[in-house]
């Protein structure tokens, strides 16, 4: 699917990189489909790309020895022509490149919030709205911060939903990745310097339930004592039902695009609901 | 009479619908939008997730995600015992505990 294909809402969050504000059901599930299938269609587009931009550079260092090949043999226009010609063709590949992997978005990310509502649509106030507000934009100059020499972490709050409940409870669903790059620089034996790069990737998700009114909460849910953890907050004389769960992903070379599936978080919030006094039901 | 199928996940709620037949395999009523056809005849979303030879759809699917839900996490608290019965016919009780 193409940028101009989309419906408005979704060509502003392709170009803005971010989703905020407030939504019925199926104008969610709709812009969230939209994105997915744009960014699919963005990402053949990337690897398309890369694959023209390597065979431009090998074409643009053949014509480069070939130039000299035929200006030896007085060939002199011929030979710059083709290579202009192919460094020409390399800086347009390049640019292509660069402009669609611009406008790709994370995918892993969209999918978990599409396959968080789709499952949880029956549980929804009809009359609600879904209020949401998701940056897409990734790993960006802004967010990267300096832990120590030759490692950097990116705080990435990305994601913030809230869902109203048909019984009148509220579903908070945060989830915050951290991106901790970092380089090993090694110094061989004849004075050559070696550099490697490791990316590790640690994901929070918060998710809470609020009750409509003062409830006296049930028996505290089952968790991972290693990943997760669960508390209660009181917020305005209402106490929250409060649950944390860590994800760790590590990669070598590129940072992680691997993220927590929409079903161990819909868990995270079935345990939640699990507490809430029978009464409610 | 009223279509017995549990909808949502986080908070089910019965269907409410007008029942026009029954389960072949659970004997639950529901309603048409609940009703998926298959080799032995009407099931419900979750008899016709289990046995093959059914159609399926976003309510059979969402039949097979509720019940792993149940199976991993239990039915502890808030979830009543025909919550789970609901998407496993064979734990299927008369009495609801938090039905009157």
């Amino acid at each position: 699917m193409e940028l101009a294909q989309l419906c408005p809402a979704a060509q502003n969050a392709a170009l803005a990189k971010s989703i905020t504000g407030e939504w019925d059901y199926p104008g969610f599930d709709q812009l969230l489909k939209e994105l997915i299938a744009f960014d699919q269609t963005m990402d053949a587009r990337v690897r398309r790309n890369l694959r023209w931009m390597v065979i431009s550079i090998i074409l643009c260092v053949i014509a480069f020895i070939t130039m000299f090949i035929l200006i030896g043999e007085d060939y002199l226009y011929s030979g710059i022509a083709a290579f202009v010609g192919a460094l020409a063709n390399m800086i347009r590949c390049i640019q292509l490149w660069r402009k669609s992997k611009k406008l790709a978005l994370p995918e892993a990310s969209l999918e978990m919030v599409h396959g968080l509502i789709r499952l949880l649509r029956q549980d929804l106030d009809p009359k609600a709205k879904i209020t949401a507000t998701i940056d897409l934009s990734g790993l960006t100059d802004k967010k990267k911060q300096s832990i120590k020499p030759m490692q950097w972490a990116y705080l990435d709050p990305w994601c913030s939903i809230r869902l109203k409940l048909r019984d009148g409870y509220v579903a908070l669903v945060r989830q915050t990745d951290t991106f901790i790059e970092t380089t090993k620089t090694k110094k061989g034996a004849r004075g050559k310097t070696k550099s490697k790069t490791k990316w590790k990737k640690q994901c929070r998700v918060t998710a809470r339930i609020i009750p409509p009114a003062p409830v006296v909460w049930g028996a505290p849910p089952q968790v991972d004592r290693v990943w997760e953890r669960h508390k209660m907050v009181t917020k305005n004389d209402v106490s929250v039902a409060v649950l944390d769960r860590w994800w760790a992903f590590k990669q070598p070379t590129d940072a992680p695009t691997k993220s927590p599936a929409a079903r161990d978080i819909i868990g995270m919030l079935f345990r939640l609901c699990a507490m809430r006094p029978k009464e409610a039901k | 009479m009223t279509c017995q199928w549990q909808t949502g996940l986080l908070s089910p709620e019965p269907c409410g619908g007008l029942a026009l037949g029954s389960c072949g395999s659970c004997g639950q009523s529901i309603c048409m939008i609940h009703s998926s056809m298959g080799p032995s005849g009407t099931a419900c979303p979750q008899c016709a997730n289990m046995q093959p030879g059914y159609e399926q759809n976003e309510e059979t699917e969402m039949a097979g995600a509720r019940g792993s839900y149940y199976q991993q996490y239990g039915t502890s608290g808030y979830f009543s015992k025909n919550d789970e019965s609901s998407v496993n016919p064979k734990k299927r009780e008369k009495n609801d505990d938090f039905e009157t």
